[in-house]
């Protein structure tokens, strides 16, 4: 990178006022570590104690780096000549005003690192509950147990084991095990899954479960989407499509047929968007979509068309509607995003609930309160504890929005400044911690938010993320009552232009055209290329004809040493899109002798050594198990063959 | 050699350690000083850790006074568990117990400072507030009772010496004090004042000693440069003193010994106690100290049969009774435990002897009996540290008889509670015999002398470690009395002086630090800043003995696939589904039919698939064999047809419901007969469905002979069609598909083996699909329309057209002919010995259990196996 000014200076200047709050939409490549690190810096510069800054990151792996890029920065104050590069300069420019404020006030971070409260969002938590023992419930700390699969298994189990309990669960208990083939296992393992995203549900079911509430919440939901539907239908061409549905549910009604457009009858213009018109939307969806959720191109008999027979007018106006069908639908097809809310309104579910099926709603529900009470009582009785449940407690601790708990009181330092990175991968659990960490604060008040994400990125829907949360704080501009100002940055310094182009190009046709905070969906917000970047680089597309993962390993051998060719010194990333397509390439590069880093790509579990041992630690653990003592006598120490058996 | 006299205290004198092990290696030392001076025989020296001067000044008080009464810790702590669980705030904790721990913590540090719980200008929270209505009750309830807390108990001294006339005492000496609280200063000072003279000495530098900065690839590669540096530096000489400082020693102890063990006694089998190491571990508390090991070596093999036959019988908890019925219903004298169940009866009848509540010295009494009863600790000869072990479970025992003090009557398992919480807490020093190499945490080194002293896992993040102040004292007065881990600076300040320390206390000192954790990058401790790295392995390495024998191993490859050929008339012993495995895979039909590898069953909650599948074949069975035909179904009343339902229900439920009385609760039966009830009238309608039949066999079991291989065949059911024809019929409660009886190689043969065996004339065949959902019904295949509902004529269908030799026969005895010849080739395959790891496709091994037999992971098919696996 050399001296020339970025076209999103504005905004990356705006973004370290540390008087500000900030939302701010960065892309990757776009240098948004450096920005967090400059405003933590900046920040430093202005608090009494380091403490009272909390930056948020998403790994721990995350938070080393971070932390120690701004160690680094720290230690160089004294040592770096200038750098040559702008953003460098201004970070050790930064620096140098944390350093002076660290000398004045006798912090000691150079040998204190430590103060410097870099950590996870689930490390945040449990510091919080640590400092507020009874406030968040725990009384002391349970252990934190990473892999809570088998305390979920548990709690459901204990929970199928109340069918005898008598008390007024066991009836739910049954009736949602009548509805699920009485087949234990399966329902304990959906419970256990449940019980793994209870932060989603906890809320929605801990008060009573009114059946108008939730049918109303249907109702909403669908006529949102007919909404939509009818929103991305051109208005002149109503009439028209009710005449052919019409026209179709009057045939359907004679040939005595069965098919979604036989709802139509009557029809004169668009039904409106209501959850009772429910049953006549779909017969429009089912008349210009296939089942595949592609456009009908020609309709039939079935469809309410029938064949061009019978006398000769009625064949006369068979073809005709069978015209005026393509014509509509030609036009339709032009409609963008048309053809996603019509295959929309197919999955939607009925407006109402069954008496049977609200019967077994209201076991689910019940049981889900019961089952989280087991789980209670699980973490109790082997104090253990999961990420969600210290979440939980961080966020009970902090109080209720009506009620919230004085932090001067009980927390070691106050928060004054938050940074949150990867922001479009917040759950709503810790959202809700947020809210309440930042509940009071007003702009001019000497707190501030600073919110980064990419919600393009959140695709991978990691831990119950929901980027409706970073969507919607954008919309509101504020979280919780602490109001944010959106930034956007723009500027990749990774890519080089051509990448960056066929990125722009290539993402602005896979992301939907609109975000909608309700399902998740993100739009594309193109980037720029930094405009130093050295010109070249391209996307290359290589096409295999079916699944051929030899060939598809050859090709990218080749392009790993044409590019080693080109520049010895560069690096070279392979990226796949699960572990197994890398099965035929890692064996490539061995044989190649390339020497590569891969992390947690071949599976120990199934080496032959591996599977030596757990033969030999299966034996021992169990006399009976046959299998793993006849595996003993097979592996390499042992060597029998088949035909050694004795007779 | 360290001949440190600091180390010894002179006549008359006392000398208090901060810790057991300080006391104990002076001990050592001056032992040692008094051997090579020549001595056979020397007074004993008075030396003593801090809590035992204490506990001995207690009991010189109490010979004067009987006023109060100490608590011991744990009595304390069951008290504070009483007083919180009573409290208001106990009914949100998850956790009231555990509470105690940290409200005592508290309170030893606001002892400790001299600190009013709270002085009045204190502002309290939420949680301050709380933990300061137990400390009132706490105080209070000591108070009327006459009794005394551990931590109280130093203010009790310190007052009686202030109050005391100045009397005879010897000098007293302190070593490895990093800090005195202003609670022991106090007492101090009033003994001093009473004329007893106080020193407290440090160790004495080892002036000159610069130490080395290293760093590991992450936290095992530190420990193994550890241990072999330090058996490098024993090499140099034997008698050489060394420490290893590791501060998260109790988290990693397994670790840490395997790596040791591995440097300095690599000869060594493991798993043979501590007892004869060159090296000592500091204990931590021993968790569950007493576990119960079993050597009844003669019973290993029955009872290893027992624990098979208890998860065939599938019942995830079971009861005392339960367990004895199924434990002698194994056949034969030889093949029981018979130790085993002796012990079970012996203590299910104690158990029938106790009473509901009783105190705490009674029930000690029955859980030892108890224990005596189950064979615990049994009659074998215990090792060193097995006996300390013992013996520490008797003291625990005693810490649990002297809650008599707090708990007057209290039922088993309350009991049983408190006993496994105060093994839990048990923290025992085994006595090992002085050794060179001393491996302890961070608390046991202060003041200890060594030759060599490696100090580990002095990462960026751990040193200085976090501040972690108490949430039970409002933060203010943390830091307004320097309570330790307050504040950073605090934290900071300490830790600066324990490493001044640790650098004096040896001559040579390697600070070493991980540079990872699994991905993350650390970095050293910036208080390292000062020291040079530099390099501190030993120049050779040590051999790799485990490598070495690998090396000289020569592997020798070669193809195992031929088992020898089955002697005539052999009975395989295995049913029809020999032919399936041997044609999904030939290694598993030999593996599971002539090798008979089964793995011991899962067990799980309800009914498990092969049950579910026992009770509706079985009720089909019973309820065929009433109704005989499809006319009869037809022309019976719906009454009738229901009565006949709910009939076989009842009898077939009965049935399992007697064997598994655990599982089949009353609400489970119901619903489970209101399934089969509700699953077995739509299966009717599919039956009505179909041309008229008459069932001639149900569940008809024959030993068969095919192309000279036996095996045993159960043929669900067999009807007969009006022109004489017969149906064979699978019943299936999964998935099921005529695609299982195609091909060269078919998934599931068993209904073509019938066909082709049957010596009537077959006009269908058919899987009964049990399972709801799609699919619900007859799949199968007949030689005209009409058989089966949905069954074209076979001459019709698709597959017809892949049968080869149509033409000449009818296309339906074409396939016949073809599943015999599969057949028989499938039966020559198996009797030839073909054990050929050959699955059919990776779906083939998803369910297969012998992996680690057939050793697929080793070829190519394996590597495909784990890619189809995870997509």
């Amino acid at each position: 990178m050399t001296d020339r000014p970025v076209a999103d200076l504005e905004q990356r200047r705006a973004a370290i006022r540390p008087d500000g709050s900030f939302l701010v939409q960065a892309p990757a490549g776009s240098g948004k570590t450096e920005l967090l690190i400059q405003r933590y810096l900046q920040l430093l510069a202005v608090v009494e104690e380091p403490e009272e800054i909390v930056a948020i990151t998403f790994t721990r792996k995350a938070a080393g780096e971070m932390r120690g890029r701004i160690l680094t920065a720290l230690e160089r104050v004294d040592t770096a000549a200038a750098p040559a590069d702008e953003a460098a300069r201004q970070t050790l420019a930064l620096a140098a005003a944390a350093m002076a404020r660290n000398r004045e006030r006798g912090w000691q971070l150079e040998d204190s690192p430590g103060r410097l409260r870099i950590q996870t969002i689930d490390s945040l938590c449990g510091a919080l509950t640590r400092q507020m023992p009874v406030l968040s419930r725990f009384g002391a700390q349970p252990e934190i147990v990473e892999d809570p699969g088998e305390l979920y298994r548990q709690a459901a189990a204990d929970t199928l084991a109340e069918l005898e309990g008598g008390a007024g669960w066991s009836e739910a208990i049954a009736v949602l095990l009548g509805h699920l083939d009485n087949d234990l296992p399966r329902v304990r393992d959906m419970l256990a899954e449940m019980l793994a995203r209870r932060d989603q549900w906890l809320r929605h079911v801990a008060g009573e479960i009114r059946r108008d509430a939730l049918e109303a919440a249907l109702r909403h939901a669908i006529s949102a989407t007919l909404e939509a539907v009818r929103g991305a239908l051109p208005p002149d061409c109503g009439i028209e499509l009710a005449a052919l549905l019409d026209y179709a549910a009057a045939n359907l009604a004679r040939d005595g047929r069965e098919a979604p457009a036989g709802a139509c009858r009557g029809l004169t213009d668009l039904p409106p968007a209501e959850a009772a018109a429910l049953a006549q939307w779909r017969g429009v969806a089912a008349l210009l979509l296939k089942s595949d959720g592609e456009w009908r191109q020609a309709p039939n008999a079935r469809d309410g068309f029938p064949a061009a027979g019978g006398g000769k007018a009625e064949a006369e106006t068979r073809r005709a509607m069978k015209d005026r069908f393509k014509g509509l639908s030609v036009r339709l097809q032009e409609e963008e995003g048309l053809q996603l809310r019509l295959q929309a309104v197919r999955r939607l579910p009925p407006a109402a609930y069954t008496d049977a099926e609200w019967q077994v709603v209201q076991a689910l529900c019940e049981m889900l309160k019961l089952a989280y009470a087991q789980l209670r009582l699980l973490f109790s009785e082997r104090n253990q504890i999961d990420f969600t449940g210290v979440a939980q407690a961080a966020v009970q601790a902090l109080g209720g929005e009506d009620r919230p708990t004085d932090l001067a009181l009980s927390l070691d330092y106050r928060i004054r400044h938050i940074l949150v990175d990867e922001f479009q991968d917040i759950s709503i659990n810790q959202y809700n911690l947020l809210e309440r960490l930042t509940a009071g604060w007003s702009p001019g008040d000497g707190h501030s938010l600073f919110l980064v994400g990419d919600p393009m990125q959140s695709i991978y829907r990691f831990r119950e993320a929901e980027v409706g949360l970073y969507l919607n704080t954008l919309d509101r501009q504020r979280l919780g009552q602490a109001p944010v100002t959106p930034l956007n940055i723009t500027v990749n310094f990774r890519s080089r232009a051509a990448i960056v182009d066929w990125v722009n190009r290539t993402f602005a046709r896979v992301l939907p055209a609109f975000p909608d905070p309700g399902r998740g969906a993100v739009n594309y917000t193109p980037a720029e290329a930094f405009q130093d970047q050295p010109p070249g680089g391209e996307v290359t597309l290589h096409p295999l004809i079916g699944r051929d993962d030899e060939r598809e390993a050859a090709i990218v051998l080749e392009q790993i040493r044409a590019a080693r060719e080109a520049d010895p010194n560069g690096t070279i990333a392979v990226l796949v899109r699960s572990r197994p397509h890398l099965q035929a390439v890692v064996p490539r590069l061995k044989q190649a002798g390339l020497r590569f880093r891969a992390v947690e790509i071949e599976p120990l579990g199934t080496q032959p050594p591996i599977q030596d041992l757990m033969a030999l630690t299966r034996a021992l653990h169990h006399f009976a198990d046959r299998i793993a003592w006849l595996a003993i006598l097979r592996a390499p120490w042992c060597g029998l063959c088949l035909s050694d058996r004795p007779p | 050699m360290n001949k440190n006299s600091f180390h010894v205290p002179g006549e008359g004198v006392t000398l208090i350690t901060a810790s057991r092990r300080l006391a104990r290696y002076c001990r050592h030392a001056h032992a040692r000083a008094q051997l090579e001076r020549g001595r056979r025989a020397w007074p004993s020296p008075d030396i003593l850790p801090w809590q035992a001067w204490l506990q001995r000044r207690w009991e010189e008080r109490a010979a004067e006074h009987a006023d109060l009464l100490l608590l011991h810790p744990y009595q304390e702590q069951v008290l504070w568990q009483q007083i919180i669980a009573a409290s208001p705030w106990a009914e949100a904790l998850l956790h009231p117990a555990n509470v105690a721990q940290r409200a005592m913590q508290a309170w030893a540090l606001l002892r400790r400072h001299r600190v009013a719980i709270f002085p009045p200008d204190t502002v309290l929270n939420h949680d301050a507030r709380a933990f300061k209505s137990w400390a009132d009750v706490f105080e209070d309830a000591c108070r009327q009772r006459g009794w005394c807390d551990t931590e109280t108990m130093l203010d009790v001294l310190a007052d009686d010496a202030a109050g005391r006339a100045p009397g005879p005492g010897g000098d007293l000496v302190l070593l490895g004090f990093e800090r005195l609280t202003p609670q022991q200063q106090r007492l101090l000072a009033a003994l001093e004042a009473r004329g007893r003279k106080v020193v407290q000495k440090r160790s004495e530098g080892k002036s000159g000693s610069v130490p080395v900065v290293s760093g590991h690839a992450d936290a095992g590669a530190e420990i193994r440069a550890a241990a072999e540096w330090a058996r490098a530096r024993l090499e140099e000489d034997a008698g050489r003193r060394i420490g290893i400082v590791i501060p998260d020693l109790h988290v990693r102890r397994g670790e840490i010994l395997r790596q040791f063990e591995d440097c300095l006694a690599p000869g060594r089998l493991a798993g043979t106690g501590e007892a004869a190491l060159p090296f000592s571990l500091q204990r931590q508390g021993d968790r569950g100290g007493a576990r119960r090991r079993d050597r009844e070596e003669e019973e290993r093999v029955q009872r290893a049969r027992l624990d098979a036959r208890l998860r065939d019988y599938g019942e995830v908890r079971l009861d005392l009774r339960s367990l004895r019925r199924i434990a002698a219903g194994e056949p034969g004298e030889d093949g029981r435990p018979r130790r085993f169940l002796d012990a079970l009866a012996a203590v299910e009848e104690y158990l029938h002897q106790l009473p509901r509540q009783a105190a705490p010295l009674a029930w000690a009494g029955h859980i030892s009996r108890l224990l005596a009863l189950a064979g615990w600790p049994g009659g074998r000869e215990l090792d060193s540290g097995e006996y300390q072990t013992v013996g520490a479970w008797r003291e625990a025992l005693d810490r649990f008889v002297s809650l008599q003090l707090v708990e007057r009557s209290l039922d088993l398992a309350a009991a049983v509670r408190h006993l496994r919480r105060i093994a839990a807490g048990f923290s025992f020093q085994p006595q090992t015999p002085e050794t060179p190499v001393q491996i302890m945490g961070l608390a046991g080194a202060a003041d200890m002398a060594f030759d060599h002293l490696w100090v580990a896992g002095l990462g960026e993040e751990s040193w200085p470690p976090p501040a972690q102040p108490n949430p039970y004292i409002p933060l203010a007065l943390q830091r307004r009395h320097a309570m330790p881990g307050a504040a950073a600076d605090l934290c900071l300040a300490e830790a600066r002086e324990t490493l001044e320390r640790l650098l004096a206390s040896a001559g040579e000192v390697v600070l070493s630090y991980p540079q990872n954790e699994g991905e993350r990058g650390l970095r050293p401790s910036p208080l390292l800043r000062p020291f040079a790295s530099g390099p501190v392995a030993p120049a050779a390495p040590l051999p790799d003995y485990a490598a070495q024998i690998l090396a000289g191993a020569e592997l020798q490859a070669f193809t195992d696939d031929r088992a020898p050929p089955l002697a005539d008339g052999h009975r395989s012993g295995g049913g029809t589904g020999l032919f399936r495995d041997q044609s999904v895979c030939p290694f598993r039909a030999f593996a599971r039919y002539r090798l008979h590898a089964a793995a011991p069953e899962e067990v799980d909650i309800g009914l498990g698939p092969r049950d579910r599948g026992l009770i509706l074949h079985r009720v089909l069975h019973l309820l065929w064999q009433r109704l005989g035909s499809q006319e009869r179904l037809e022309v019976l009343e719906e009454s009738a047809i229901e009565a006949m339902l709910a009939a076989v229900i009842d009898d077939t439920v009965e049935r399992f419901r007697r064997r598994h009385p655990l599982t089949w609760t009353a609400r489970f039966t119901a619903l489970e007969k209101a399934r089969l009830n509700g699953l077995l009238r739509d299966w009717l309608a599919e039956e009505r469905r179909r041309a008229p039949f008459e069932v001639i066999a149900c569940e008809l079991e024959q030993d068969i002979v095919f192309e000279g291989l036996a095996v045993r065949t159960r043929l669900d059911r067999i009807d007969r069609l009006a022109d004489g024809g017969e149906v064979i019929i699978d019943y299936k409660t999964g998935e099921a598909s005529v695609n299982e009886w195609l091909g060269e190689r078919p998934d599931d043969p068993q209904l073509p083996l019938y066909a082709v065996t049957r010596e009537a004339q077959v006009a269908g065949v058919a899987f009964a699909r049990l399972k709801r959902g799609r699919g619900f019904g007859y799949q199968g295949l007949a030689r005209d329309a009409g058989i089966l509902p949905g069954t074209e004529d076979f001459a019709a269908t698709r597959i017809a057209a892949q049968v080869a030799g149509a033409g000449e026969v009818s296309s339906w005895e074409a396939l016949l002919a073809d599943w015999r010849a599969t057949l028989a080739r499938l039966a020559r395959g198996f009797c030839e010995g073909d054990a050929r790891v050959d699955p059919k496709s990776p779906q083939s091994c998803r369910y297969c259990d012998q992996h680690a037999l057939c050793r697929i992971h080793e070829t190519r098919a394996g590597a495909r196996l784990e890619a189809d696996g995870d997509d």
